[in-house]
């Protein structure tokens, strides 16, 4: 495979990001290797380095794999020599297979010279993985494979992350999988190079013509899926400042559905410690610190559904004095709906997996009674914050704060002492639902058009 | 490959969609250096034709050849020789301009980045912008330079002016034809054969040599403009039989009717020439 050609295949800004990612990964993988024969204690941090690698890989391998097919797409309309598609698809697939040695070897290095029990092996094997199944994942997405892939992906990664997150811990699970057969390692291991080839050898001579349809899948339950998720709008902080033409950000329904999702996995991941709450427990100061973080994680997220200028014309449209309530009711569809998503795919691969039974899927869910009340308040709460508009400085205020109360509190109470504040009980609820209720009504005061179109969606 | 030998070619062309008939039956053949003006109502199948021409649809029956080339099986030869600028431009979002500029010409053997910034600077294009913050005019601005930079000898224009103010319309048009007559002048015998589909039609009724009727997936109407101003007539409804293969069109409406005064000579002096407008809404009727 060979470029004739030179490109630019993303943006100077995610080459100079992911230069720095890896450059500071370099620097730690310098740190284990010297550390290695001084001591035995570095084998968690190399599966930290490995977990890491894998992260950023995945999100390379996705960045190159929609270059790749963005390439196709124009260049394809534009009806330009097959030879320039074919330099594009040749330098998109050797960046991500640079990257992929350069992963493999630095990791297979560590577990080569490491006591770990992981095999050596497995360094190639999980970045394989985890590029074939961003890069399909990805294609399909855009069509130039069968659109099911991009689901049966996303979905089996998610369940198969949350269960085993809720069961036997991730740790575990990497465990499990570093310490799988060498042979089946290895067969893992070539899935990448392999894929590239075919990929290359698919689609050098023949344009991949799924490409053209739209930017992203437009066909059944996606389409519809993908149609209700472009009615809302993220009102990111960062967005407000944006004073240029609507980018395509917003368009893309599968990064505002991971947006809301990223609270939600926090809950999960957090609820089992923190969160948890049965009714007539007491809660302790870390309770409501951690409540505190996801309201930070909220208010990252809010969202407005139908933001369009015909909303506001309408009739019976959005007008000053609800806004701040219309904010809210889009932002906690989401959130319950995607809370009731990943409580069902987790029970589901859970008891699939591992054989739990729902009985104890009950159990456990029994202990965030509040937690639906609590969402509701924190999301309350981080709209109305994002109501008084200085979001930036608020995020980097209160975020502070939380560290530093999260800090005091473990440093003087460690994490099973600490102290109890509040019974969960009516008086809780009706505190909390009183709260709720005041803030609505602030935020529906804060709340402007003037202050909701900088977030405008339209040209 | 002689002059005489059309650029453009459909036999039979249809395309079927489950729920309707986009394009019926299109038997197209245009002549190399025409300028042809393609016209319709919305949804008449002009950008459907025009993405069957250059192989980026499949039709349902039919085929479709530009320079004796299967349009679903260019060559790079042919795609060299090749513009096309798509109704909705597909950009790389995240290059500048020139960047881009750049990563599409580097395929084209005549693609001249002094011609090519000529016609950027000519056409009010910010060439140091990235492409993800221009104006969708700034963006339709940028396709129609790529089409054209490479100097194609066939180019085909789906809407290209749709999103341009008056005056880079009259620049764009000009580029199309500077660019062909200095050619000419040296003598290089490569006109450029051009297909523009566009309803703005006093744009196009002056620069047009041919011009395309269409309406719901048919070609009602494909001859020479002059021609067609030579022989075409509105005329008030004839009380006197016409013979049918001369009556263009009729409308009911108006008690008018469009003759064709090569069948039928009696009304070479009746009635009155018709401007592109006028035609365009006469078949339309």
């Amino acid at each position: 495979m060979r470029s004739a050609y030179s490109f630019n295949l993303e943006s100077e800004y995610s080459r100079i990001a992911m230069a720095m990612l890896m450059a500071v990964l370099a620097v730690y993988w310098l740190a284990l290797l010297s550390l290695m024969y001084h001591s035995e204690k570095v084998v968690p941090g190399i599966k930290l380095l490995l977990v890491m690698a894998a992260g950023l890989l995945a999100v390379k391998g996705m960045r190159q794999a929609a270059a790749l097919a963005t390439g196709a797409r124009v260049m394809g309309k534009m009806q330009a020599p097959q030879r320039l598609r074919r330099s594009w698809l040749y330098a998109s697939l050797m960046s991500t297979t640079y990257a992929w040695g350069f992963f493999v070897a630095g990791g297979t290095v560590l577990l080569a010279l490491s006591q770990s029990s992981w095999k050596w092996t497995m360094a190639a094997a999980l970045f394989s993985t985890i590029l074939c199944l961003a890069t399909i994942a990805v294609l399909s997405r855009y069509g130039m494979l069968h659109r099911t892939w991009s689901w049966i992906i996303s979905l089996g990664s998610l369940a198969l992350v949350v269960a085993t997150s809720l069961t036997i811990g991730i740790s575990a699970g990497l465990d499990l999988f570093g310490e799988l057969p060498m042979a089946f390692q290895l067969m893992l291991a070539i899935s990448w190079p392999l894929l590239a080839y075919r990929l290359a050898l698919n689609w050098s001579n023949e344009q991949p013509i799924g490409v053209f349809a739209t930017r992203e899948a437009n066909d059944g339950v996606w389409a519809r899926f993908a149609g209700y998720a472009r009615r809302y709008t993220i009102l990111q902080p960062a967005k407000a400042a944006h004073s240029g033409p609507p980018t395509s950000f917003q368009s893309s329904p599968f990064r505002a559905f991971v947006l809301v999702a990223n609270p939600l996995c926090m809950f999960l991941a957090m609820g089992q410690q923190y969160l948890a709450a049965p009714w007539g427990s007491k809660i302790g100061a870390l309770h409501i610190v951690v409540l505190g973080f996801v309201t930070l994680y909220c208010s990252w997220s809010i969202v407005c559904k139908d933001l369009h200028w015909r909303m506001v014309l309408a009739p019976g449209g959005l007008y000053r004095g609800k806004i701040g309530g219309h904010i809210l009711r889009s932002t906690l569809t989401l959130q319950y709906t995607m809370l009731l998503i990943l409580l069902l795919i987790c029970a589901v691969s859970a008891w699939a997996a591992f054989d739990i039974p729902f009985k104890r899927d009950v159990e456990w869910i029994s202990k965030f009674c509040v937690f639906p009340i609590e969402m509701l308040f924190a999301t309350t709460l981080a709209v109305t914050l994002r109501g008084t508009g200085l979001p930036m400085l608020f995020i980097g205020l209160f975020s502070s704060l939380l560290i530093i109360c999260m800090g005091t509190l473990l440093w003087m109470y460690g994490l099973k002492h600490q102290p109890e504040l509040l019974a969960v009980g009516p008086t809780y609820v009706c505190l909390l639902l009183s709260t709720t209720a005041l803030l609505i009504m602030l935020s529906n005061r804060l709340w402007t058009i003037k202050k909701l179109f900088r977030f405008r969606n339209w040209a | 490959m002689t002059n005489d030998n059309p650029i453009i070619e459909t036999s039979r062309l249809s395309m079927r969609y489950e729920y309707a008939t986009v394009l019926n039956d299109i038997s197209l053949s245009v002549p190399r250096g025409a300028v042809v003006g393609l016209v319709g109502r919305n949804g008449a199948g002009k950008s459907t034709l025009l993405r069957c021409l250059v192989g980026l649809e499949e039709p349902s029956q039919g085929s479709a050849q530009l320079f004796n080339c299967p349009s679903l099986d260019l060559t790079d030869a042919v795609r060299e020789r090749l513009g096309y600028v798509a109704q909705t431009p597909d950009l790389f979002e995240w290059m500048e301009v020139t960047e881009h500029l750049r990563t599409i010409g580097q395929a084209y053997p005549r693609w001249n980045e002094e011609r090519c910034m000529v016609l950027a600077a000519r056409m009010n294009l910010p060439i140091g912008r990235t492409v993800k913050n221009l104006s969708g005019g700034d963006k339709q601005k940028l396709a129609v330079v790529l089409a054209l930079a490479h100097d194609p000898d066939l180019l085909l224009l789906d809407e290209p002016v749709s999103n341009l103010d008056p005056i880079t319309r009259r620049e764009f048009m000009r580029a199309l034809f500077l660019d062909r007559a200095s050619e000419e002048e040296r003598g290089a015998n490569k006109e450029r054969t051009i297909i523009i589909s566009s309803h703005l039609l006093t744009d196009l009724e002056r620069v047009v040599s041919h011009v395309a009727f269409m309406r719901d997936g048919r070609l009602q109407l494909f001859d020479a403009w002059d021609s067609l101003l030579e022989h075409l007539r509105l005329v008030p409804q004839p009380t006197i039989d016409v013979p049918r293969a001369a009556l263009v069109c009729k409308n009911p409406r108006d008690a008018q009717c469009v003759i064709d005064t090569r069948l039928a000579p009696e009304y070479a002096d009746a009635g009155r020439i018709l401007s592109l407008d006028e035609l365009f809404e006469e078949l339309n009727a």
